[in-house]
């Protein structure tokens, strides 16, 4: 059997990548930075390649979130990002969709075979 | 830290990104890769080691990059509207020392009508004025 490749987690991540970022400013806003640091805290150290950029990019351009600059200590301001409204609304149906996709998902990896009739 | 901002800087540049967005995605790299090299994490570790390729797709992302066509055609106008002035520089001196455009545009025939204008062989100018 060929062995599942170690990038595998960096792919599915790549397709749920924007809703767990809006996952991670749902209550508080962050900077890009400090939110590969908040998703390597949960097990998802894998983003560290620059993928949380483009994603950002693409969330602030559809408007599910909003962006505003503070003052940093010694060096350029930060960038901080926050969820808009419709950013919430699109984080509440990406999880039931997230769950609906992970039972299905779930159901294929283990299942039984059937028993044969004859 | 600075060579990886130079390359994003350069393929947004390429690009057509505004000087705008490119001075903002600028900042807010270079605030985030301080703070990763704090943490013991490389410029290149986190632009995924492919500077060129993550300035494009950030830059894509945010709708910042023309259409080459776009770009394309901006260039082309750019160069048609040097070509008269181009033309000019180059027409104007050789015309200027040349005896034909004095025969044409003789100054002196709303004055002295019959009169030419003519180069000597010591090459100034001579007038042939009606007497």
């Amino acid at each position: 059997m060929t062995p599942i490749p170690a990038q595998s987690s960096s792919q599915w991540l790549r397709g749920v990548l924007d809703l767990c970022l809006l996952a991670v400013v749902e209550y508080e806003p962050a900077y890009g930075y400090e939110m590969t640091t908040r998703l390597a805290e949960a097990g998802l150290a894998v983003v560290a390649d620059g993928s949380i950029y483009p994603a950002l990019g693409r969330l602030e351009r559809d408007g599910l979130v909003t962006s505003f600059r503070v003052p940093s200590e010694g060096g350029p301001p930060r960038k901080y990002y926050e969820i808009s409204t419709p950013g919430r609304k699109a984080l509440e149906r990406g999880r039931l969709n997230w769950a609906e996709f992970a039972t299905g998902v779930a159901g294929v990896l283990h299942s039984k075979p059937a028993s044969k009739k004859r | 830290m600075d060579d990886v901002l130079r390359r994003c800087r350069k393929t947004w540049r390429r690009l057509g990104v505004s000087t705008d967005a490119t001075a903002s995605m600028t900042d807010e790299l270079r605030g985030d890769l301080q703070s990763a090299r704090a943490d013991g994490i490389t410029a290149m570790t986190m632009v995924g080691g492919d500077p060129d390729g993550f300035a494009r797709s950030w830059a894509a992302s945010r709708g910042l990059v023309r259409p080459k066509w776009q770009i394309a055609s901006t260039t082309l106008v750019a160069a048609l509207a040097m070509v008269p002035g181009a033309a000019m520089m180059l027409v104007v001196p050789l015309a200027v020392t040349s005896s034909w455009f004095i025969e044409i545009f003789d100054p002196t025939r709303a004055y002295y009508p019959g009169s030419r204008a003519g180069r000597g062989t010591s090459g100034t100018t001579y007038w042939d004025l009606p007497m």
